[in-house]
């Protein structure tokens, strides 16, 4: 039989929840209130200002036709899975690279973590420039090797690949993680693999590797989840291009960078057609939903073949 | 009991400090304006200086004025030149004091509408204001100058005709703008020519033999008007008498002079290369209105642009040579020689706005007093027909042959489509497909026929 709350103990609960109202209201106001409005939303047309008029599910079925979506979704998933673990790699290399002890160390981590803090529309605004096929920094590199630099920007052949450029030079914070990660891993497994004989690159993959892997794989998953908020970078560069109006498509040369979140907010503010954004926003979290469910219980494998809890 | 009151008073302090950001529409339009006021801190600076020397009786009872809040969507020197038109609207009359803001982003105006903290006053292109007229996000200009008896007749009629919607005047025109085509002299001579061409084909044959390559095959001078990407698209297209949309604002991609045009572009594409071209766009495009713009520099023979380019060349001390001349037209039509997007700087009152009264006072100043400080300040031509020949503007490099295209009336007006946004971003899509060689014009416009049917 369940016992009843003591005087005390119902005086406490009410304390604790009159201390947590303010974060419950903040939620009810800036969370739930505004996931049910969109909800309704998607269920309606609406320019997001004029009364929203009640259209079923034509919102979804217009999600459903629209050739646009999909491109922007397969863009997306593009960056979720290609950029993803070219980013982990570069993040782990720069970790090992920064984890031995050599004169000078800090200043390489610094230098290495430095481009986290710059703000994004900053860096990109510098990246374009970078990618400028006759003056840039890039092709005159590649020029340097004898090799033709593309138009990184305007053809849509590289375009995503500039993209993924980008983005490894973004990577330290996720460099910083492993390096924590790398520094967990106990010294003497290294000592007993030297011991028997295992060299630097069987000592990588069969202790640090394994060690690290839980690691990696959680950075995986907010990678992935955070490409699908990819927005900024491609913003500022269609804007740059001159937008839509100035002879360029929305989501780049023939919207080879639509990514679904880009192309959620032209529907939204460009299109005026807040009611389809709203169902491609439940769409993303639908999908977003199910990707966390699956990976988190790809971590909780990984973990618990690494060891851990 | 000590506990509970200290618990209550921190609950309330806490729940207030969190709820402090869903405050009144003044605190908010006011961080708004000063987080805005960033961009705009040298043109504030200006206008309080031209405030200060209005008379001191006007100041006092400024301070009795309703406040009208007005956003246009310029920046940096362009916005200065508002905020010198905003100090001579408030140091002519004292019933109202307008208040201006650099808002150069859509989403904001938008969520400002949608949350009842719309401005009084908008200053936006045509094409968005006609977009959020069709949304019903605009009051009626139209039922305004019905009830005044408002002479609209000092606008040119396409200035006028490009702020209707649906038959009904949305807003009222600033300023207007078109493209002609700038022409490189020495270059043009350098090409064993002595006048700009005035048909496509005299354009293409000069465009080849003008078109001069570096050592490793890359572009040096751009003989085609391929860029800027926007001009490509429109006046090359309208030069062809080919169109976009019809007169029912229906899109029409496959029309003969749509196909014509792409024909030639693809033409000089496979000419010299698509990539080399990419190549020089793309440096192109980076540099636009820069010092280094190609242009600028006597990298480009012809250049499709608007009114605003001698003032920029004077203020970057370019040493290029240069002329304007009309689009050309074709052989088979000499008639369409001239033909250029019309557009305006358009100015608008929300339909959410709270000061109407005076929204529509000032919207009347702005597009009648005020126009001439905006169009010489920004380079823009004259929506209002008396200053096609008022000597200070006659005077600005450029504007007596840019008045003279105007005059021609062969501007090509936006369509009235609620999804021209969209329409707009399917046809730069399908250009990039033709352009990138993997369709032809014929199945790349038939393709965007069939994309663009459903579209209002």
């Amino acid at each position: 039989m369940r016992r009843r709350k003591t005087r005390r103990e119902q005086k406490e609960f009410l304390y604790g929840l009159l201390f947590a109202m303010p974060w419950i209201i903040g939620f009810l106001a800036f969370s739930v209130y505004p996931l049910c409005s969109s909800l309704y939303y998607s269920f309606t047309k609406f320019n997001a200002v004029t009364t929203p008029q009640w259209v079923g599910l034509d919102n979804f079925r217009d999600i459903f036709s629209d050739p646009l979506i999909w491109k922007s979704l397969r863009n997306t998933l593009f960056m979720a899975f290609v950029s993803t673990p070219v980013n982990l790699m570069v993040a782990l290399l720069l970790a090992c690279i920064v984890v031995k002890s050599f004169r000078g160390r800090g200043l390489v981590r610094t230098a290495f973590f430095l481009p986290s803090v710059i703000p994004m529309v900053a860096a990109t605004m510098v990246w374009i420039w970078m990618f400028d096929p006759t003056y840039g920094y890039i092709n005159n590199v590649l020029g340097f090797f004898g090799i033709s630099g593309p138009s990184w920007l305007l053809d849509s052949r590289y375009t995503k690949w500039a993209l993924v450029l980008m983005g490894t030079w973004n990577t330290g914070t996720t460099m910083l993680v492993c390096m924590a990660a790398l520094q967990s891993v106990p010294l003497s497994y290294y000592e007993s693999a030297e011991i028997d004989g295992a060299g630097a690159v069987k000592r990588f993959f069969y202790i640090t590797l394994p060690c690290v892997a839980h690691v990696i794989v959680y950075q995986a998953i907010l990678s992935i989840i955070n490409a699908f908020q990819y927005f900024q970078q491609v913003y500022i560069i269609v804007t740059a291009n001159a937008g839509v109006r100035g002879g360029s498509a929305a989501g780049g040369p023939e919207n080879s960078i639509l990514m679904y979140p880009l192309y959620i907010f032209h529907n939204a503010f460009t299109y005026l057609k807040m009611g389809k954004a709203s169902a491609m926003a439940w769409l993303l979290f639908i999908v977003v939903a199910v990707l966390t469910v699956i990976m988190t219980k790809v971590t909780k494998k990984v973990t618990e073949d690494a060891g851990g809890e | 009991m000590k506990k509970k009151i200290v618990s209550c008073v921190l609950t309330f302090a806490m729940a207030a400090a969190a709820l402090s950001g869903c405050g009144g529409s003044q605190s908010s339009t006011a961080s708004q304006a000063s987080s805005g006021a960033a961009q705009t801190e040298a043109a504030q600076t200006e206008a309080a200086q031209a405030e200060t020397e209005a008379p001191a009786e006007s100041e006092e009872a400024a301070g009795d004025a309703e406040t009208i809040t007005f956003w246009y969507n310029n920046t940096g020197d362009e916005a200065k030149i508002y905020e010198d038109a905003i100090a001579a609207y408030n140091a002519s009359q004292s019933k109202y004091k307008v208040e201006g803001l650099s808002v150069t982003d859509a989403q904001k105006i938008i969520v400002a509408m949608s949350s009842n903290e719309a401005p009084d006053v908008i200053k936006h292109g045509n094409q968005t204001v006609i977009q959020y007229a069709k949304n019903g996000l605009l009051e009626s200009i139209q039922d305004l100058v019905d009830q005044e008896g408002f002479d609209t007749s000092i606008y040119s009629d396409q200035s006028l005709e490009a702020n209707k919607a649906d038959g009904q005047l949305c807003a009222l025109p600033l300023s207007a703008y078109t493209i002609q085509m700038y022409y490189n002299k020495t270059l043009l001579e350098e090409a064993g020519y002595s006048e700009p061409p005035e048909t496509m084909e005299e354009m293409y044959e000069m465009a080849v033999k003008g078109t001069k390559l570096d050592a490793d095959g890359n572009i040096d001078v751009l003989g085609y008007p391929l860029f800027p990407y926007a001009s490509a698209r429109q006046e090359l297209i309208y030069g062809f008498g080919g169109r976009w949309w019809d007169e029912n604002s229906k899109p029409t991609p496959e029309n003969s002079g749509v196909l014509d045009s792409l024909n030639m572009n693809v033409a000089y594409r496979n000419e010299f290369g698509g990539e080399t071209l990419n190549a020089f766009i793309g440096t192109a495009n980076t540099n636009r209105y820069t010092e280094q713009d190609m242009f600028f520099q006597g990298k480009q023979m012809f250049r499709l642009d608007g009114s605003w380019l001698p003032t920029m060349m004077k203020n970057f001390n370019s040493t290029v040579d240069w002329g304007i001349t009309l689009i050309p037209g074709t052989e088979a039509h000499p008639e369409y020689r001239g033909s250029s997007r019309y557009e305006t700087d358009s100015v608008a009152i929300p339909a959410m706005a709270e000061h109407k009264e005076g929204a529509w006072d000032f919207v009347k100043w702005l597009c009648g007093d005020g126009a001439k400080i905006i169009d010489l300040g920004t380079g823009n031509l004259p929506a209002l027909k008396a200053l096609y020949d008022d000597s200070e503007i006659m005077a600005v490099p450029g504007f007596p042959e840019f008045i003279d295209a105007l005059k021609e009336e062969k501007g090509v007006q936006y369509p009235q489509m609620a999804d021209f946004d969209e329409y707009m971003n399917l046809v730069n899509a399908a250009l990039d497909v033709v352009y990138a060689g993997k369709q032809t014009p014929e199945e790349a416009m038939a393709d965007l026929a069939a994309q663009s049917a459903g579209l209002q």
